[in-house]
């Protein structure tokens, strides 16, 4: 970062000679909003993408129509048919945990955002313990979905909201076990002093024990945005759609948004955290960013579209028995190479 | 389980998840799209498609047609499509009267299979979607002017006035 010309947008803001709290405030205020704006920009790309892709791994063509050749306005067109229908609010359910969880799910992934770095000078808040900031907030949908399947007064809804909490008590487990491998190796909790650490040595999946932290966190990550092959706690054949059963219109789109907002973020960090974030050649960070970001979603959809669902027992095995202990190892692994 | 065996699983099981992945990477490049876009693409229909009923025509035989009006067909009929008169005998035998109310129709073609002439058959035409219930019932001039040789589609058809009132109008 180039400390001669770089102006912070705190710093642009406090030259208008506002007070210092409204400086403050505005700053928070843009840099939440841009945030909020990037993240559903991405959410509806992200579900365009997810249908052409699923569309042309099953020789379909997938949205076709609606805004081009390519569908792209599809999204769009989906949601505005979601607000514009009847919001149904079961009668014998628990109606307040029912109307918040949309918001808990999808609030997580918006706050887990604000930590992370863009690129060298684009990033609104370089928090010091980003990381544990990041795995704090991430498991809060868990809470989010297990309220929806509690306030849906269900028993789908309430098996998928179950089935949710037990899945990520088995994999939010090595998930954060891998990330700690990339702490020992970076040195640091900070999501940017990560990314200037991959400067010095390279990409973090390029060294061995950390490609199979990578590994790990690709499984845990998947898992923690409840896709196939683990999207247990929504299994259509099975719980009909799991904890959002009940739930209808604008609602229902909420929990599409957070889930494939969470997506992007577990993607994003991922890129963030094992592919270098922002470094590379030629470009700028913020490209390399995002080429990185939806290089692991492409790959993530790949994945679900390859794979059919895991058992519950299967789950819980490969969980505890094959992944726990994989990821200590692979901590003694890093602990051993950072040692070298 | 041996440690072998153990080994073994878990090379198949890890190998068999690439070569999944493989398999649809393979069909994402190579992207064989196999979706017609129908309004715009059309479909080959091929000559033996079974589509909308007419009646053949023969000139050598009174009115024109084939039919004998020995209401096998109407006989065959599982769903009461049918609706013939026929008058006369011996070989002048022929439909006074004959409508078929084709949305009773399920398209069994039962009635296609005992008809011993063939008298009533079907061209290839698969879009006969209409705005009238009405529509649906062909009397004998319109299934005659089904007749493949016509060339003519249902829907142009429909719109054409009826130039000659049939029997059936006379009744």
């Amino acid at each position: 970062m180039n400390e001669a010309h770089a102006v912070t947008l705190g710093e642009w803001l406090g030259r208008f000679g506002l007070p210092h709290w409204v400086a403050d405030l505005l700053r928070m205020l843009i840099a939440g909003v841009a945030v909020l704006i990037l993240l559903l920009l991405a959410v509806l790309m992200l579900v365009w993408l997810e249908r052409k892709v699923s569309a042309d791994i099953q020789s379909r063509m997938g949205p076709a129509r609606v805004g081009g050749r390519f569908g792209i306005l599809q999204t769009v067109a989906d949601a505005i048919k979601l607000l514009l229908k009847e919001d149904i609010i079961p009668a014998q359910g628990d109606r307040w945990l029912f109307l918040v969880a949309p918001a808990v799910v999808f609030l997580p992934a918006y706050l887990a955002f604000v930590t992370v770095p863009f690129s060298d000078r684009l990033k609104s808040y370089d928090l010091g313990v980003g990381l544990v900031y990041v795995i704090a907030v991430l498991s809060l949908p868990t809470i989010g979905l297990i309220m929806a399947g509690w306030g849906s007064n269900n028993k789908y809804s309430l098996l998928g909201g179950i089935r949710a909490v037990g899945q990520l008590l088995t994999y939010e487990v090595p998930f954060v076990l891998s990330l700690l491998c990339v702490v020992i190796a970076a040195g640091s909790l900070s999501l940017t002093k990560i990314v200037e650490a991959q400067s010095k040595q390279g990409w973090f999946v390029l060294h061995p024990p950390l490609m199979l932290a990578f590994l790990i966190y690709l499984i845990g990550g998947i898992s923690e945005t409840n896709r196939v092959p683990f999207d247990l706690p929504e299994a259509e054949s099975e719980l009909v759609a799991g904890y959002h059963v009940e739930y209808s219109g604008i609602r229902f789109a909420m929990f599409f948004l957070g889930e494939y907002a969470m997506l992007f973020f577990v993607c994003a960090l991922g890129a963030v955290v094992f592919l270098g974030g922002w470094l590379g050649p030629w470009l700028p960070g913020e490209i390399w960013f995002l080429i990185k970001t939806f290089a692991l979603v492409l790959l993530t959809m790949w994945v679900r579209w390859t794979y059919p669902r895991l058992r519950i027992d299967q789950l819980m095995n490969f969980g505890w028995k094959f992944l726990l202990p994989a990821a200590l190892l692979d901590v003694f692994l890093t602990a051993a190479w950072a040692l070298r | 389980m041996s440690a072998a065996v153990m080994a073994r699983e878990v090379w198949v099981t890890a190998s068999s998840l690439v070569k999944g992945l493989y398999v649809t990477l393979t069909n994402w490049v190579a992207r064989p799209r196999i979706t017609l876009q129908y309004p715009k693409q059309r479909p080959v229909i091929p000559s033996r498609f079974h589509g909308l009923f007419v009646l053949r025509a023969d000139p050598t035989r009174p009115r024109g047609t084939t039919c004998t009006a020995c209401l096998l067909c109407w006989k065959a009929c599982p769903s009461d499509v049918f609706r013939i008169e026929g008058t006369g005998h011996g070989k002048e035998r022929h439909p006074t009267v004959f409508i078929m109310d084709l949305s009773r129709c399920m398209y069994c073609h039962l009635c296609i299979e005992a008809c011993p002439f063939d008298a009533i058959a079907e061209n290839e035409e698969c879009e006969f979607a209409t705005y009238s219930r009405d529509d649906f019932m062909h009397d004998f001039d319109l299934l005659s002017r089904l007749d493949r040789p016509q060339g003519k589609l249902h829907k142009e058809l429909l719109a054409e006035p009826v130039e000659t009132p049939g029997e059936e109008a006379a009744e």
